[in-house]
C-alpha cells in the first residue's frame, strides 16, 4: 500500500479489567487506513472488532482501557488525548455510526437540529448557515424532502431514513475517517443495499475513508477494498478483498467462507467450524483458533503464531505460512 | 416431493390488529390479507420478506398462537379455527414453534430439564424416570452435553440456547414446526451448525417446516419451496430452484439482487436497486401493494388487486409477471 495512510493503528491493545480477571478484548491489532478507501473488519461476536473501533474513538469505558499501542490520525497520536482535545477531533476529523440508529439519536430533538449541533460544535458558522448545510447533506445522503425532514423527530422516520440521518451527521464535517459499526445489520436487504451504495458514493466523492465493521462476508465482498479478519482479539488474516476471497489462506477464514450458504450452489449439508469461540479469559496457550482448527498441530497448541506476510499485503496468522516478514508490528 | 399430501392449508386468511382511531373510523394494521397457502407433508416451505411484511404474524396465526380475524385453516383436513380449546389441544401438540431470539424465548428461572420437560408434563407424562430419560434423549438429539441437565439458560451461548429451543419444539413429536427466524441471531459459524441440525432432524422425524426468514441465502439452502410476501400479501410461491433462477414477480427479483454476495467478482457498479421505503400497513396502497415501488407498474396495478397466475408450476400475483415484460 503506497497510498497515504490517514489512520494508522499500531499494535493496539485494549483490555478489560473485570472481577474474573484481565480480558484481552483487543490484543495487538494493527490496521492501516489509506485515504479514500473502504476497509472491512470482519469477525464473529466477541472477536474485538467493535472494541477496536471504540478504542480509536476514545469511547472505551471502565473497566476497559487502552493498555498499549498507538493510534495515529494523519500522523498525530490520538491514543491518550484528554477529553477536551478529543472532542475537537471526534465528530470533526473522525466520526462513527452505530448499528441501531434509534438508540443513537436523541428522541426529544428534531433530527435536523441534532445534525446542526455537530456543525456548530466544530465550525464557526451562524445557525442559519448551518441549517442550510444540514439540508445539503440530507440531500446528499438521499433523504427525500430534506426541508421537511429537518424538523422530524427520530420516531417519525423509518429505520433506513434514520441510518441516513446518522450517516449525514457523521459526514457533515467532512471527516477524514468514518467508522461504521454494523451500519446495515438492523436494516432490510433492499434498504441495506441502498445504504451500502450510499457509503460507497460518499467515499468516492468526498474522499472520506471508511472502516466498515461487520459480521457479514457478503457486505465486505460488496464494497470493501481491503479486509481484516479478526478472531479472539487478533487479526487472523488481512488482504485486499479480491486476494482474500480468491486466495483464502487462514483455516478460520476458509471455514467462515465455506459455512455461509450461497446462492449459486445447494449442498446437502453446510460446512461447519466445530466448537465455539474460546473464552477470552482462558485462551489456549498457542494459536487462539487451535481448539477449533482441523489442521492444528502440536506446535499450534504451544506457540503463538505471528502474522506472516505471504504476498504483497496479504498477512496470515498461521504457522503453515511462516516466513521472514511479519505484518503485526510486535 | 413424492407425496403431495397437504398438511396444513390456509384459505382467505386475514389477520388485522386494531390500533385505535375513532369508533366511526377505526384504524387497523393489515398484517395478513387474504392469504391462501398450502404446506405439504415433509417439505420445508420458506416464508420470506422484509420486516413488517407479516411473515411472522402469518406463521403464528397458522398455528393459532394468534387468532385469525377471518378465514379458514385446515390441519389434516380439519378446520382448526372454529375448534374449542379442549379439542384443539390434540392438534396443538402437533404444531410447535422455534423463536428467533434464543435469549428471550427461554425462561431464565427454569433449568434445561424443566424447559425441555415442560411440554411433556403438560401433555401428561407423569413418571419422573421416564421424563428424565426422554429429556436426556432429546438433549443428545440436539447436541447438548448430558452434564448440562440442571443448568440455566444464562450459562449457555446463543447457539446452545437455540438447540434447547429446538429440543423443546420436537419433544412432543410434532408434525409441523414453525421456525421463526431461528438462525438470524446467531454467528455465521454457529448458524451453519444449527441449520445442519434442523435438516438432520427433519430427515429423522419426517418433520414439516415453515421456515420464516429474511435471509435468502439461508432459505436457498434449507427450503424446498419459497413463498415471498410483501406487506401482508403473497407475491410469489414456487420451487426454490426455479424461483431463484428466474423470479417472476418484480419484487422477488429485487430482493435477490439486493443480497450482498460473498464474492467480490460478482460486484456490479450499477445494480438495479429498489428505491423508496416500505409503505405503511395501516394504509396499504390500493391494487397491487407493491405498485408504489415497482418500476414496471402501470395504471391497472394501482386499481386492481392482481389475480393469481400459474406460470411454470409457480403461482405469481402480478398483473405483468416478468416473463411478459
Amino acid at each position: 500500500m503506497s497510498e497515504s495512510i490517514v489512520l494508522d493503528i499500531q499494535n493496539l491493545k485494549s483490555h478489560f479489567f473485570t472481577m474474573k480477571g484481565e480480558v484481552p478484548a483487543v490484543d495487538g491489532v494493527s490496521i492501516q487506513v489509506p485515504a479514500g478507501k473502504i476497509i472491512g473488519v470482519v469477525g464473529e461476536s466477541g472477536c474485538g472488532k467493535s472494541m477496536t473501533a471504540m478504542s480509536v474513538m476514545g469511547l472505551l469505558r471502565y473497566p476497559g482501557r487502552v493498555v498499549g499501542g498507538t493510534i495515529l490520525l494523519d500522523g498525530r497520536d490520538i491514543t491518550h488525548l484528554g477529553r477536551k482535545e478529543l472532542s475537537k477531533v471526534r465528530g470533526n476529523e473522525i466520526s462513527m455510526i452505530f448499528q441501531e440508529p434509534m438508540t443513537s439519536l436523541n428522541p426529544v430533538y428534531p433530527v435536523g437540529r441534532q445534525v446542526r449541533e455537530a456543525i456548530l460544535l466544530h465550525q464557526k458558522m451562524s445557525r442559519e448557515e448551518a441549517r442550510k448545510q444540514v439540508i445539503d447533506i440530507f440531500r446528499a445522503v438521499g433523504i427525500p424532502e430534506p426541508e421537511k425532514r429537518y424538523n422530524s423527530y427520530p420516531h417519525q422516520l423509518s429505520g433506513g431514513l434514520r441510518q441516513r440521518v446518522m450517516i449525514g451527521m457523521a459526514m457533515v464535517c467532512r471527516p477524514k475517517v468514518m467508522i461504521a459499526d454494523e451500519p446495515t445489520t438492523a436494516l432490510d436487504v433492499t434498504i441495506e443495499a441502498q445504504i451500502l451504495q450510499l457509503m460507497k458514493k460518499l467515499c468516492r466523492e468526498q474522499g472520506t475513508s471508511i472502516i466498515l465493521i461487520t459480521h457479514n462476508m457478503g457486505v465486505v465482498a460488496e464494497i470493501c477494498d481491503y479486509v481484516y479478519v479478526m478472531y479472539a482479539g487478533k487479526v487472523m488474516e488481512q488482504a485486499e478483498t479480491f486476494e482474500l476471497f480468491g486466495n483464502t489462506e487462514h483455516p478460520y477464514t476458509r471455514g467462515l467462507l465455506k459455512s455461509i450458504p450461497r446462492l449459486d450452489e445447494k449442498p446437502d449439508r453446510l460446512y461447519t467450524i466445530e466448537g465455539v469461540v474460546p473464552n477470552l479469559l482462558h485462551l489456549p496457550a498457542g494459536c487462539s483458533f487451535c481448539t477449533r482448527c482441523g489442521e492444528a498441530t502440536e506446535r499450534c497448541r504451544q506457540e503463538k503464531p505471528r502474522l506472516y506476510e505471504t504476498s504483497g499485503g496479504h498477512g496470515v496468522r498461521c504457522f503453515r505460512y511462516e516466513g521472514e516478514v511479519c505484518l503485526d508490528g510486535e | 416431493m413424492e407425496n403431495k399430501k397437504v398438511l396444513l392449508s390456509a384459505r382467505n386468511l386475514v389477520k388485522e390488529f386494531p390500533i385505535g382511531g375513532t369508533r366511526k373510523n377505526p384504524q387497523v394494521v393489515h398484517a395478513v390479507t387474504d392469504v391462501n397457502l398450502d404446506i405439504f407433508q415433509g417439505e420445508t416451505l420458506a416464508l420470506v420478506g422484509e420486516s413488517g411484511c407479516g411473515k411472522s404474524t402469518l406463521g403464528r396465526t397458522l398455528i393459532r398462537l394468534l387468532e385469525p380475524t377471518s378465514g379458514e385453516i385446515q390441519f389434516e383436513g380439519k378446520n382448526i379455527v372454529e375448534m374449542k380449546e379442549a379439542e384443539f389441544a390434540a392438534y396443538r401438540r402437533q404444531m410447535q414453534i422455534i423463536f428467533q431470539d434464543p435469549y428471550a424465548s427461554l425462561n431464565p428461572r427454569m433449568s434445561v430439564k424443566e424447559i425441555i420437560g415442560e411440554p411433556l408434563t403438560t401433555y401428561g407424562m407423569k413418571d419422573k424416570g421416564e421424563l428424565e430419560k426422554r429429556v436426556r434423549g432429546l438433549m443428545q438429539e440436539v447436541g447438548i452435553q448430558q452434564e448440562f441437565y440442571n443448568r440455566y439458560p444464562h450459562q449457555f451461548s446463543g447457539g446452545q440456547r437455540q438447540r434447547i429451543g429446538i429440543a423443546r419444539a420436537i419433544a412432543l413429536n410434532p408434525k409441523l414446526i414453525i421456525c421463526d427466524e431461528p438462525v438470524s441471531a446467531l454467528d455465521v459459524s454457529i448458524q451453519s451448525q444449527v441449520l445442519n441440525l434442523l435438516k438432520d432432524l427433519q430427515e429423522q422425524y419426517h418433520l414439516t417446516y415453515l421456515f420464516i426468514s429474511h435471509d435468502l441465502s439461508v432459505v436457498k439452502f434449507i427450503a424446498d419451496r419459497v413463498c415471498v410476501m410483501f406487506l401482508g400479501m403473497i407475491c410469489e410461491i414456487g420451487d426454490t430452484d426455479s424461483l431463484y433462477e428466474k423470479p417472476l414477480h418484480p419484487y422477488t427479483r429485487f430482493l435477490l439482487n439486493a443480497i450482498p454476495k460473498a464474492d467480490p467478482r460478482l460486484r456490479s457498479e450499477d445494480k438495479e436497486l429498489l428505491s423508496g421505503e416500505i409503505p405503511s400497513p395501516v394504509n396499504p396502497p390500493s391494487g397491487c401493494r407493491f405498485h408504489t415501488r415497482c418500476p414496471y407498474a402501470k395504471e391497472v396495478c394501482s386499481s386492481q388487486v392482481p389475480p393469481c397466475k400459474e406460470l411454470d408450476g409457480r403461482k405469481v400475483f402480478c398483473h405483468f409477471p416478468l416473463e411478459n415484460v
